[in-house]
């Protein structure tokens, strides 16, 4: 084992005494085990020696101190502005300032002269002039991008334009690192790479070291900054350098090139250079190379693997190249692992947390311009966020449209008011402030909690104190560089920001099962190795792409991207040097939405396994049988038959009848299971809102009990728009200023146009009485009406509101005003019915919910005449279909049957209509007859158990 | 040079795309890694994989000189190298491709498109983090809130809102807004609507629109006038209806009543109202009867000139003008749509551009303009790459925009002379026209442009190595006879609709040219046999006396008599595959066999796209509802579902206690954790006929925790609006069971036997009268202006109006897409294929490709079975009995799991002892961790500010606690112990680590060691605690074991400014 291995050697060395030694490893975990290791060594007490990573070394010998990376972009940003003479906007910038940052970085990291590569050599001459002392090879590489660029040039017209802007662009480049790096040290700040160079240009000031021991241990592909550091303490103070990898990879071309940078390395052995090689030539190692569709799968697998394993568990790690993996696998872990080390970090993005802050942001960002309106449905999705969950949701009118800032924080107990404190919509930074204080009392809350119950209030807090740290650190560079950010900006940064946070696990002691990325996995050796999602783009991933062309970057020696997969070569092939077994798992599903192919890594194993090693592939299958869900029939128990009468004998209204005839299995769920549905508040103002304000507004706009002239009803006319006004402002709590745009002005537009056709369409009928809007005949129908021929039923009792009653001499009207969907048989008028028995037949397709409706309520008020409706003669049935009635003048309200016009009901249509519910009260009482969902799946379109009976209509939107 | 291989299906054409590729890299085999010069697109990732390996495979058999290498015989007689050479020159290849495996460029196009796209960036107008966006779904939902959200009274796009909802209303859809205007927005991304409507200027589109309303009025009105006149001269010569022959239905009736005005033509077509007016021109004998009165044939007389006269006008208008109305009448039809997608898609445009989104299906568009204006060598320059060949797969589905980019690539190559390329397709397996597949390139635009530089060279692959012979030769004979008779037919129903045929119709004959395969010599005897069933039925109707139901039952337990046979054949579930064309027809076999299965589990297990739906697992209905009750939402119905779910699962009856508690409890957890607790504390995770959805459920919310932001509401949103209860599980491969397929879907494979029972379908959906075929008509002219792009309704309005042309050429289109249909899926079985056609009998025009296949097949020797169901059959060769299967063999094992297991408790989650606990106290919110780690840096007043700014610059601390800390901190600078304690510098370990044996590793904040004496300094904010002395006393014995000199303890208490000295007692 390496660290074993390096730590007696060391040991050796040092004689046990490590008060001045410095160990440098490229990964902090390396230095723990190597430390532990070492401890083991040791039978008394002494000083550890200093572990650190190089990196943290080199950055603590620079005066200047590491700037934090969005500041360092946003600087850039204002040199790049400044420098193109543009005004980008900052959320436009800043990835592909991340991209130019990550290149800067890699120039200083390998020493490189920005200045020069960054000229255009388009003219030969200038490469001759300016690069004469360098090597053919890489001069050839210069001419091959150069002159691709002069091939462009002499060729006219578009292209070239293209190539102007980027040699333009290009020679900008290094004047801007110029600049920026200048600033950045003028405030004694600079970025990684910076800090790399400074080192590696005064290498002196390593000199507080020189009476340390110093140990390299482990290092790879190191850049060119480095190198130097290393060679310096080598040569200066007889550094040590440990050298870890397998003796197959020094071969030329084999294993995807892992040997690479060790072959360069190799070069310089001298006395200071250790190599600790293993040879897995020589000792057997099985591997199992699984293919699993997706991802839950491979967490089952690797429980099961892990289960299997004859390995003890700290001999075991599941090397993990993919985080989403992350939390899938700890969960199924098997019951013999019993500790669990974990040297990754769980996303922000999987908390709770990140959704709480956009909702907060988007509540804001739609606010009503220049009031303190929020929508409510915003409101509602952060008060009912898990972590927020206010008990006062309740107590608020959320049904309402929108809702005022001063409303929700009287209402609000204090902790929940931050969320909804009013900003300028200028200034979203304001946002901060207001969302920090709402996560303080949140802590403050879940701190309370966990005074009492432990765990989970206490993981919840931490999520919050980590978030609220990042969160102010944000704000602070916000601050501090004055950037400029709109919503929109505010949206892609927090999300970007967020969701590379990573909550660490921490402080477990090196014990147990390890799960491990690939990095920190390096120079760490275990018996038995598992790796899931071996798959390109994965384990290898994909390197990060620079903006400096192949060529260039070759010929500056600047590290191209298959220097970056050697790398990844070494980490897979070193992960495995040393066990003796080897689980590999892969996505196999190669789909549009699958992974991409099997990794090279195990392809290469696959095709050039060496003869100690065994390969066994598997796959897994999982095979099912068809099946659907049943379809849901519920068969009439006397039980149910009982309960169905229970309901029959509470009243009848005409929706329950609708029900019924639309749906047996609906009626059932809903009426004797009592699974009515609550009115969810209608997010997306539609149908129900429409006729909610067009029933109001009429019933506004008519007197109850005056006579109208056709004059009284122009004038009614002029009262419409304003009316309508009103009512969506009073009645639905709709701000003025919501009601002129939007789907609202829609909504009222519209509605506005049908009072006016409605109104029309009276004055055409008028003059008349109007008796009554809303018009409940419950209200009159105490004495039930008798039935026969209806086994267990002998009289009924009626429910419902008839929209309005109005009276012509002795014809009374009653009618409905119909906003929705008319009748499911599309391009027929609503005017057309059938015979009634007919209508009231189940799964009819005659059907006809409007006409059933009001013949139900004609046949009440006819049998029953009501005193309060005054006296009256014939009962006439008024279709006031809304949307039919553009052209007032060709409507007419009445029914027909075939050519016969509806005039008033008759003998006939009574006894049809009594006929035709007796059938139906005698349906839904016969025990032979279960419910069922209807054939017809249109109706379920707007079915509340749509859901359920998985009749979800595919074009439906929520 | 471009090679093209025309590739028949089944002949072999992965065999030569490799082998395409081998010869290229053996030919430069002196470069081992010239592969890197070859770019190889195929259209599917799982293509991609497949041809790696098969490239992979073979370089390594041929390295090892196994037997199992296909090509070596091939590639040493055309390298003209020894065993020997051909095997080292493989392994040295092999070797370089693992080596720089990246540079093994096999992909797809839409990879190869973002490569380049990656690269471009800056030039489209993007930035780096600009995302693909595969989900339009998502797009359409947040462009509409926007789009309605900047709703005002005079915004231009208030103007198509209302008309396009009026309309709507006006067919009587609801007046759901948002739900009718999304629903009209889907159209925008089907079918690259989107792009085309790019072009469109829609403030010009309102002026457009007028015009077209006048000119339509203004016909109207020349139509109106005339018959006018004709009335003047009826009324003048005091003529009525009854006084022509057949009245009413004379052609003066028909002139003034029948076809009243121009809706009534446009409703009953322009046909029979131009016949009887133009055979009625002169014939002025016939216009009365033979008994009409004298006087009255006199007054006809006398206005006869007159009439003959206005006849001729009218004929003249409905030639001249009505072609014209019609095409407006199309236009009107579809202008409010079309200016309301338009301003739509503006929003679209604008959303991504502000998002930073890019529609996959806007790459090649994007990457158009990129190509265009790039010169060759730059561009490789900048993608880094340079690549000397081009190989292309499944060419014939190839996009026109598509192409326009890799042109770019391969007119480049094919200039440079020798560099030789490919293309690989078959333009009779284009299905994929609405997807914008476009064959055209295929058939014609690559001979069109490379013939005449002489570097167009076609191959066709004349073998057929998948099916058996008695296939092979149906289908030969099959397409050779649809190919002559759909010309023919086509050429009927072209004058029919009075349309122009301009010669196309040989396009068929043209695609079908070359379909004959033959069968290698060496495989003759392999391939012998097979055999092909047709069953043929009447239409059910009065003539044939056959009752529709009836024949419905026969033909159905046909089909499952045929399944039952074949087993009884031998062949296995697996063998079989029946395939469809639509969701739905899978849907209606699928319950037929779900029957079938429950009766005989052996003979019909079976597989169809419906049956694997999330939805039709009760466990995923489970979980659904207890999201469902932790969110509040629709909690009755929530638990009706979850109740059933317990029910139909037969565990996990939990009590509703535990399921509050657990609800409870899940409130704080990730999505993945609440499903797993509800699946093992219900058991339902030990169920193992429900663990393949359980397994995709939980990839799903994977999924969506990577790609949305969102907690519970939101997914349970996501889930339903977004349809993740449509999404399938995938079917093992190998698993038992008849396969339902659609017909587009089993492109690419093949099965030893194929059930057709759906060949029914129209050939063209010219006669549908609802959901009418869109088609988008490109750069037309139209009462003098161009017009870009527009969508017009497929139909006979069409045929009638002024771009008949569009008209033709969709009509052909469609015909051809569906004689591919058919040819992909007779082209799919190896041994058997079985058809079942209805409606057999000749009808003129030919409607559907029942009829037509029945009419290519030489039906009149069919064989009657059952003349009362109107049932005949067509065989050729003869159905194998005892067939004996030969297992292949896997060169891996299966393996299944039992059950889920999961809902361990997440270390960070449950256990506060460890995990993110210890972390707390150590976190940068606590007071005493930024403390700590502010003193680790200072000695003086100096180093104190330094060490501020780089804590504030680690993020530790923000800035406007700077001064607080400070202030907390200088007075111990100032203390007249402590501070020279901190000042000493000599001998100084901070925070350097102590290793004890057998214990944790112990870390005092500072040390100084001083040549007699050694100081121990320990931090503390807070109050004293006894505990801080032992922990100090600790650090001082492990010094004295190490034999340190005088050891002193020295507790600093901070917010005191006090120090403790401690004895080690
Ligand atoms: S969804 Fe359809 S079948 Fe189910 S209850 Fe509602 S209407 Fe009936």
């Amino acid at each position: 084992m390496f660290l074993q291995e390096v730590a007696q050697k060391i040991q050796a060395r040092q004689e046990g005494d490590f008060s001045q030694t410095l160990i440098l490893t490229p990964n902090r975990r390396a230095g723990l085990f190597l430390q532990r290791e070492i401890q083991s060594l040791n039978s008394e007490p002494i000083w550890s020696p200093i572990m650190m990573t190089l990196d943290e070394w080199i950055k603590y010998q620079v005066e200047e101190v590491e700037a934090d990376r969005l500041s360092v972009i946003y600087k850039l940003y204002e040199f790049w502005n400044q420098a193109l003479d543009q005004k980008e906007t900052f959320e436009n910038f800043y990835f592909f300032g991340q991209r130019l940052l990550d290149d800067f970085d890699q120039l200083d990291k390998y020493r490189i002269d920005a200045d020069r590569l960054f000229t255009n050599l388009a003219d030969e001459k200038d490469i001759d002039a300016l690069f004469s002392d360098w090597k053919q090879e890489l001069i050839d590489h210069l001419r091959q991008f150069w002159s691709s660029v002069q091939t462009v040039q002499q060729n006219q017209g578009e292209s070239e334009q293209q190539i102007e802007n980027f040699t333009f662009l290009w020679r900008r480049l290094g004047e801007m690192k110029r600049s920026l790096d200048e600033r950045l040290l003028a405030e004694k700040k600079a970025y990684s790479g910076q800090m790399y160079r400074q080192l590696s240009d005064h290498l002196s000031r390593l000199d507080d070291w020189r009476d340390y021991d110093i140990y390299f241990v482990g290092f790879n592909r190191l850049n060119r900054s480095e190198q130097k550091v290393m060679r310096y303490c080598v040569s200066q103070y007889g550094a040590q350098v440990f050298w870890n990898y397998d003796k197959n990879l020094l071969e030329e071309g084999t294993y995807n090139n892992a040997g690479r940078f060790i072959r360069g390395e190799h070069l310089y052995s001298d006395g200071n250079h250790h190599n600790i090689c293993s040879d897995w030539m020589n000792s057997p190692k099985e591997v199992e190379l699984f293919g699993v569709q997706k991802k839950a799968a491979q967490a089952q697998w690797v429980a099961r693997i892990l289960e299997k394993s004859d390995v003890s568990a700290d001999r075991i790690a599941i090397i993990l190249p993919d985080e989403s993996l992350l939390l899938p696998i700890l969960s199924s872990l098997p019951k013999r692992i019993s500790d669990v080390n974990i040297s990754m970090g769980v996303s922000l993005k999987e908390t709770p947390i990140l959704s709480l802050l956009q909702q907060y942001l988007t509540m804001h960002q739609r606010r009503i311009s220049d009031t303190d309106w929020f929508l409510s449905e915003d409101v509602q999705r952060v008060l009912e966020h898990p972590y927020v969950e206010s008990d006062q949701i309740s107590s608020l009118s959320l049904d309402q449209y929108t809702i005022s800032s001063a409303a929700l924080i009287a209402a609000l107990e204090p902790m929940h008011k931050h969320w909804f404190a009013p900003i300028e919509h200028d200034r979203p930074e304001e946002l901060f402030d207001h969302f920090l204080q709402g996560l303080e009392a949140l802590y403050q809350y879940q701190q309370e909690q966990s005074a009492g119950a432990e765990g989970l209030s206490q993981y919840i807090s931490e999520i919050i104190v980590f978030a609220g740290q990042r969160l102010r650190r944000l704000r602070d560079i916000y601050r501090e560089e004055r950037i400029e950010l709109s919503f929109d900006a505010l949206h892609v940064l927090i999300d970007h920001y967020f969701r590379h946070a990573r909550i660490p696990f921490k402080g477990v002691p090196l014990r147990g099962l390890q799960i491990l990325g690939p990095l920190e996995a390096r120079n760490l050796d275990f018996d038995h190795v598992i790796i899931p999602q071996m798959n390109e783009g994965s384990f290898p991933g994909s390197p990060s792409q620079s903006l400096i062309p192949y060529h260039l970057q070759k010929a500056f020696r600047i590290p191209v991207p298959e220097e970056a997969l050697a790398e990844e070569a070494y980490y897979f092939y070193m992960a495995i040097a040393r066990a003796s077994k080897v689980s590999l798992l892969y996505n196999e599903l190669t789909g549009d939405l699958g992974a991409k192919e099997l990794s090279r890594f195990a392809q290469s194993i696959r095709l050039f396994l060496p003869p100690s090693w065994t390969l066994k592939e598997k796959k897994h299958l999982q095979s099912n049988q068809s099946t659907f869900q049943d379809p849901v029939i519920i068969e009439k128990t006397p039980e149910i038959r009982s309960a169905i009468l229970a309901d029959l004998k509470r009243g009848l209204s005409p929706s329950k009848l609708q029900t019924y005839l639309d749906c047996s299995l609906k009626y059932y769920l809903k009426y004797i299971e009592g699974r009515r549905t609550e009115t969810t508040t209608d997010r997306k103002y539609s149908g129900l809102t429409l006729g909610r304000v067009l029933h109001k507004t009429m019933e506004n706009l008519y007197e109850k009990g005056r006579n109208y002239t056709p004059e009284d009803i122009d004038n009614l006319m002029e009262k419409a728009e304003s009316m309508v006004q009103e009512i969506m402002e009073k009645n639905l709590k709709i701000h003025p200023k919501f009601q002129n745009r939007g789907e609202l002005l829609l909504i009222r537009n519209y509605i506005i146009d049908r009072v006016r056709h409605i109104l029309e369409y009276d004055k055409k009928w008028a003059p008349f009485t109007m008796v009554q809007h809303e018009f409940d005949v419950g209200d009159y129908s105490d004495s039930s009406i008798p039935i026969r021929g209806v086994e267990g039923l002998n009289s009924i009792r009626f429910k419902g509101i008839i929209d309005r009653v109005d009276k012509k001499g002795s014809l009374l009207r009653l009618s409905d005003y119909k906003t929705g969907v008319i009748s499911l048989r599309s391009n027929r008028p609503s005017s057309e019915i059938a015979d009634w028995e007919d209508m009231m037949a189940s799964e009819q397709k005659q059907y006809h919910s409007l006409a059933i409706q009001l013949g139900l309520y004609g046949w009440v008020v006819g049998r029953l005449k009501p005193s309060s409706l005054g006296s009256f003669q014939d009962i006439q049935l008024g279709n006031y279909t809304v949307q039919e009635m553009s052209n007032p003048a060709e409507y007419d309200h009445r029914f027909r049957k075939g050519r016969k016009v509806l005039e008033s009901l008759d003998a006939d249509d009574y006894h049809s209509i009594e006929a035709g519910l007796t059938q139906v009260f005698r349906e839904m009482l016969d025990p032979e007859r279960a419910f069922y969902q209807t054939d017809d799946t249109s109706k379920c379109n707007f079915c509340p158990f749509n859901q359920f009976c998985k009749r979800t209509d595919p074009a439906f939107f929520g | 040079m471009l090679h093209v291989y025309k590739a028949s299906a089944g002949s072999g054409k992965t065999f030569r795309l490799v082998l395409f590729y081998l010869d290229l890299c053996f030919h430069h085999r002196h470069e081992p890694n010239y592969f890197k010069h070859i770019l190889a697109m195929t259209f599917t990732n799982a293509a991609t994989a497949e041809m790696k390996d098969r490239i992979l495979r073979e370089l390594k058999y041929l390295s090892e000189g196994s037997e199992k290498a296909e090509h070596a015989a091939t590639l040493r007689e055309n390298h003209g190298l020894s065993t020997k050479d051909l095997q080292r020159s493989a392994a040295a290849i092999l070797q370089s491709m693992m080596e720089d495996y990246s540079g093994f460029a096999i992909t797809t196009i839409d990879s190869f498109f973002q490569r380049i796209l990656r690269v471009f960036t800056r030039e489209i107008g993007l930035n780096q983090g600009y995302e693909v966006e595969l989900d339009t779904d998502k797009v359409l939902q947040r462009v509409m809130d926007e789009l309605l959200a900047d709703l005002t009274e005079d915004s231009p796009a208030m103007y198509w809102i209302e008309h396009v909802l009026e309309e709507r209303w006006m067919e009587g859809k609801s007046n759901n807004f948002r739900r009718d205007l999304l629903e009209l927005g889907g159209e925008l991304f089907k079918e690259g609507v989107h792009q085309k409507l790019a072009q469109e200027d829609v403030s010009a589109l309102r002026e457009k629109g007028r015009e077209v309303y006048a000119q339509m009025e203004e016909i109207e009105a020349e139509l109106a006038a005339i018959q006018d006149e004709v009335e003047g001269v009826l009324y003048q010569h005091d003529l009525g209806f009854d006084d022509f022959s057949r009245k009413k239905s004379s052609f003066v009736g028909t002139w003034l009543n029948t076809y009243s005005d121009v809706s009534k033509i446009i409703k009953n077509g322009p046909e029979s109202f131009r016949n009887i007016l133009s055979k009625n021109i002169d014939e002025v004998d016939s216009w009365t009867t033979k008994t009409a009165p004298a006087d009255t044939v006199g007054k006809v007389e006398a206005a006869s000139d007159e009439l003959n006269r206005l006849l001729r006008k009218t004929v003249q208008w409905i030639d001249e003008r009505l072609p014209m109305y019609f095409s407006l009448y199309l236009i009107r039809k579809k202008y409010t749509s079309y200016g309301f997608l338009a301003i739509l898609n503006e929003y679209v445009q604008a959303y991504c551009q502000r998002e930073q989104k890019v529609l996959l299906s806007d790459t090649s568009e994007m990457l158009k303009e990129v190509v265009r204006i790039q010169i060759m060598p730059f561009f490789y320059e900048r993608i880094g790459d340079r690549y000397h060949h081009v190989l292309l797969d499944e060419f014939q589905d190839t996009s026109t925009s598509q192409w326009e980019v890799l042109d770019a690539l391969v007119e480049e190559l094919v200039a440079a002379g020798n560099k030789d390329s490919l293309v690989v397709g078959d333009v009779k397996q284009a299905i994929y026209r609405w997807r914008n597949g476009n064959w055209q390139i295929l058939q014609l635009g690559l001979r069109q442009k490379y013939e005449p530089l002489e570097q167009y060279r076609p191959e066709q692959l004349k073998n057929n190595w998948r099916s058996r012979e008695e296939i092979v030769g149906f289908n030969n004979e099959l397409y050779g006879a649809l190919a002559e008779l759909a010309e023919v037919e086509l050429a009927n129903a072209f004058s029919q609709y009075g349309v122009d045929q301009g010669g196309e119709t040989s396009i068929i004959g043209d695609i079908f040219a070359g379909h004959e395969q033959g069968i290698h010599e060496k495989m003759k005897e392999a391939r012998a046999g097979g055999f092909v069933c047709i069953d043929g039925f009447l239409e059910p109707n009065k003539d044939s006396g056959i009752e529709k139901e009836e024949q419905e039952v026969y033909f159905f337990d046909l089909i499952r008599d045929r399944l039952v046979s074949l087993k009884n054949r031998g062949f296995s579930r697996s063998d079989i595959c029946i395939l469809v064309r639509r969701g739905k027809e899978a849907l209606e076999i699928s319950e037929y066999l779900l029957e079938w299965q429950r009766e005989d589990q052996d003979t019909f297990t079976f597989t169809s796209p419906q049956a694997l739906e999330l939805s039709n697992s009760y466990i995923v209905q489970g979980l659904m509802a207890f999201f469902k009750l932790m969110i509040g939402r629709e909690v009755k119905v929530a638990w009706l579902e979850w109740e059933q779910a317990v029910e139909k699962l037969q565990c996990g009856g939990l009590s509703r206690g535990v399921l509050e508690e657990m609800i409870r409890d899940a409130q704080a957890q990730s999505l993945w954790e609440i499903a797993e607790r509800v699946v093992v504390e219900t058991e339902w995770s030990k169920i193992e006929a429900e663990l393949p959805f359980l397994l995709e459920f939980q990839n799903q919310i994977l999924q969506y925790v990577d790609q949305e932001q969102g907690h519970l509401r939101d997914w349970v949103d996501f889930y339903y609006d977004r349809e993740i209860f449509r999404s399938s599980i995938i079917l093992p491969e190998n698993q038992d069971a008849i396969r339902v397929s659609t017909i587009h879907k089993s492109k690419g494979m093949e099965y030893p036997v194929v059930l057709l029972p759906y060949m029914d379908m129209d050939i063209t959906s010219v006669s549908k009268s609802v959901n009418k075929t869109i088609i988008w008509a490109e750069h037309f002219a139209l009462m003098g202006r161009q017009w870009s792009t527009y969508p017009l309704e497929f139909g006979r309005h069409l045929a009638y109006s002024t771009l008949s042309e569009e008209f033709s050429r969709e009509f052909i289109a469609q015909w051809i897409d569906t004689l591919n249909l058919c040819y992909v899926a007779t082209t799919r079985p190896r041994e058997e294929v079985h058809l079942f056609l209805k409606e057999v009998e000749p009808q003129k025009p030919v409607k559907l490709l029942s009829q037509l296949l029945w009419d290519a097949l030489n039906s009149e020797g069919a064989q009657d079975i059952q003349s009362e169901m109107g049932h005949k059959r067509i065989v050729r060769g003869v159905p194998m009995e005892n067939r004996v299967r030969k297992d292949e063999e896997e060169d891996y094992d299966s393996i299944a799991l039992r059950e889920y297991r999961g809902a361990r408790p997440i270390p960070s989650i449950s256990d506060p002892g460890g995990g993110l606990q210890e972390e707390s106290e150590n976190n940068a919110l606590s007071r005493g961790r930024k403390l700590h780690e502010i003193l680790e840096r200072v000695y003086d007043e100096e180093s104190l500010n330094r060490s501020i700014t780089a804590v504030i610059e680690q993020g530790v601390l923000v800035e406007e606690e700077r001064e607080t800390y400070f202030e907390a901190l200088s007075p111990l600078m100032h203390h007249d112990e402590i501070g020279p304690l901190l000042g000493l510098k000599e001998g100084r370990m901070v925070e350097r680590e102590l290793l004890v044996p057998g214990s944790v590793i112990q870390r005092p904040d500072r040390v100084i060691r001083q040549e007699n004496r050694t100081l121990v300094i320990d931090f503390k904010t807070g109050k004293k605690y006894p505990a801080h002395r032992d922990q100090i006393r600790n650090y001082m014995k492990s010094l004295v074991e190490m034999k340190a000199p005088t050891v002193e303890g020295y507790l600093v208490y901070i917010d005191a400014v006090e120090v403790d000295r401690v004895e080690l007692s």
